[in-house]
């Protein structure tokens, strides 16, 4: 959350909220995103909010959504995240390649995040890295274009 | 073609069974040697080391206290199903890192250990009814019976308990030691056996900057290791009737060698997409199998050892799952266990491919595997089993699984088996012709799937199918299969079937 209101501030703006981009994604208990692709300009702010209207316990099936900066990425912090429960599935070490984060929610809870795009056109991952739920589907893409 | 069927949930049945059935993958092995006594077998050091830890290793299953399915997987990792699987049992990415991961991934939640069971009671019918009974105590059709009923350890080699005995230290390294094992007691020959069995030990590391998971295994049945259900262990229809007939021909990795064989291999996954795995496969001794529920009459025996090979390429397409692979055993061989007239050699060389797709709330899977058989009969034409010196057979199967929002779902497979013809080698054929091909039709309801079983026993799933099978061709006949006017189609089978896991 932190690092994504860091990013959010040090991108441009020049745009203005007329340009805001509101995406709403549903999770629930079958480990899919309701959103599994997002285009955005480059730069532009897009407001990302987060419901899990599952009823599965928040521990193994809590639902987060984080945005990654490469595709080669996101498997690797799938991978790291499995272990790293204490730190609710974001691993602290790969925080660097984190572009916007909404944090794991337990059925019910609702979360967003602001940011803007990056600036660069291209492919960004987005995934719930909670307990492997990418890796059996749970994961979408930002295209900046 | 039945072979696979076979080898997944039912490895073991066709050899508990005996003839009568016996129609499945060992037919064409078994056929070609039932003139022949069951010699003697030598034990060598090997097999009595592997059976060794064999029975080790049902014995620890029998002490364990009690518990989990893959659920007992689902309970170590603390996931519900649908993190490793779609239609369960196809595994998902997560599923595969899972199964290379050497099954010891954990969340340290539970205190359980890592039991789990399958329930598997069913219903038959073929279109015409099998005279003398669909199997020994069965009607000529319209069967309920158990297909199996299967006890699990499964998950880290010492559950949850490995820091607790040894210490942090030690577990650390224990805890990189993962067991699949299961036990079955099969329903229609009304026997226990051990069925699929793995134990591995796997890790992670870095290699010149390349990542790199690997592992050792020694497992009972070729391909049992693969992470991709396009090899023939693992690979669709899961499950299938012991009482109805099945094709005669099919080759030997495919489920030809299951639970008689003892292996070691080693496997790398090379930065998520290269997979490399070579292993040795060598005959338990007959005593053994005897002590594990298996009966070794008739068996190809392999002599030495056969080495395994597997290598295959995955990569992410979007947000599709890709792989194309190859993979083949090559063994020399004594017919039926018959020692006295030299040696056979049969290699077998299988080509797959699977991709896997999530599109909006469905889950798509396809599969396709191509494996050639090339016998060399040097003893079976020696001792009459075969006319020629020389056969070979080729099997195909393509499958299309689709699962939608986690809950119903409906497969599709074309199969067909094809090669040279012998009156000897297949003497169930009328034509001397090993060719069959048809279709499997599958709908599947999975009430459980995206939820949870009831709350005493959270992690417990369900799968309610229906399953036809369709024979164009079956033992190289169309309208005379058997002699006496049983047309190829008068053995669809339909399969009712529940599959309880717990
Ligand atoms: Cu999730």
């Amino acid at each position: 959350m932190l690092l994504a209101m860091v990013v959010a501030a040090s991108q441009p703006s020049a745009r203005s909220a007329d340009d805001e981009k509101l995406v709403k994604i549903v999770a629930n208990d079958t480990l899919k995103f309701s959103v599994t692709e997002i285009v955005a300009s480059p730069g532009q702010k897009i407001h990302v909010q987060l419901k899990n209207e599952g009823t599965m316990p928040k521990d193994g099936m809590g639902h987060n959504w984080i945005l990654l900066d490469s595709e080669g990425e996101a498997a690797t912090y799938a991978m790291t995240a499995i272990s790293a429960r204490d730190a609710a599935y974001q691993p602290k070490a790969l925080a660097s390649h984190v572009l916007a984060s909404i944090q794991l929610l337990g059925p019910k809870e609702v979360g967003d995040v602001t940011f803007c795009a990056p600036t660069k056109p291209g492919r960004y991952p987005y995934i719930c890295s909670c307990s492997g739920h990418s890796m059996a589907g749970m994961k979408g893409v930002l295209i900046v274009k | 073609m039945r072979n696979s069927r076979r080898s997944t949930t039912h490895g073991i049945q066709v050899s508990i069974r005996g003839s009568k059935n016996a129609q499945g993958f060992q037919n064409k092995w078994v056929a070609q040697n039932m003139n022949v006594n069951i010699l003697q077998q030598l034990e060598t050091p090997y097999t009595r080391f592997a059976a060794g830890w064999v029975l080790g290793g049902i014995g620890l299953i029998l002490t364990a206290p009690d518990s989990r399915a893959l659920p007992s997987f689902a309970r170590q990792f603390n996931v519900q199903c649908i993190v490793c699987h779609t239609d369960f049992p196809i595994l998902t990415d997560m599923g595969r890192q899972f199964k290379l991961s050497g099954y010891t991934m954990s969340a340290e939640q539970t205190d359980l250990p890592p039991l789990a069971f399958f329930l598997q009671p069913s219903f038959t019918q073929t279109q015409a009814g099998q005279a003398g009974g669909a199997a020994p105590g069965f009607a000529n059709n319209n069967n309920f019976a158990v297909t199996q009923f299967s006890v699990f350890y499964a998950g880290r080699l010492l559950g949850p308990y490995a820091s607790k005995l040894f210490g942090t230290d030690a577990a650390s390294f224990l805890n990189k030691i993962g067991i699949f094992s299961q036990t079955t007691y099969d329903g229609i020959g009304k026997s226990w056996s051990w069925d699929n069995t793995e134990v591995r030990y796997a890790d992670i590391g870095t290699v010149s900057g390349h990542g790199l998971q690997y592992g050792v295994y020694m497992n009972n049945n070729p391909t049992l290791q693969d992470p991709w259900n396009s090899t023939p262990a693992w690979s669709f229809p899961f499950t299938s009737s012991g009482l109805a007939p099945t094709p005669a021909a099919g080759t030997l990795i495919d489920g030809g060698l299951a639970q008689q064989v003892a292996g070691i291999g080693g496997y790398a996954m090379i930065d998520s997409s290269l997979y490399a795995d070579v292993g040795a496969y060598r005959m338990l001794g007959s005593r053994y199998q005897r002590a594990l529920g298996i009966d070794p009459s008739g068996q190809t025996q392999i002599v030495g050892a056969a080495p395994y090979w597997r290598i295959a390429y995955t990569k992410p397409v979007n947000d599709a799952t890709c792989e194309v692979g190859l993979f083949g055993l090559a063994a020399d061989t004594y017919p039926g266990r018959v020692s006295s007239a030299g040696k056979d050699n049969i290699t077998d060389v299988g080509i797959d491919s699977q991709i896997q797709k999530p599109v909006g709330r469905s889950d798509i899977t396809a599969m396709v595997t191509a494996i050639y058989e090339h016998d060399k009969w040097g003893a079976s034409q020696a001792l009459g089993n075969t006319t020629s010196g020389s056969d070979s057979l080729t099997e195909f199967k393509g499958t299309l699984d689709y699962l939608w929002d986690k809950t119903y779902g409906c497969a599709a497979q074309y199969f067909v088996t094809n090669g040279t013809s012998d009156a000897l080698a297949y003497p169930t054929s009328q034509t001397g012709s090993p060719d069959s091909n048809g279709f499997i039709l599958q709908l599947n309801y999975l009430p459980l799937n995206k939820g949870t079983g009831p709350s005493f026993w959270p992690r417990s799933n369900v799968k309610l199918s229906l399953q036809y099978v369709i024979y164009n061709r079956f033992d190289g006949s169309v309208a005379n299969v058997d002699g006496a006017g049983r047309s190829a189609r008068d053995n669809n089978t339909l399969l009712l079937e529940a599959w309880i896991a717990f």
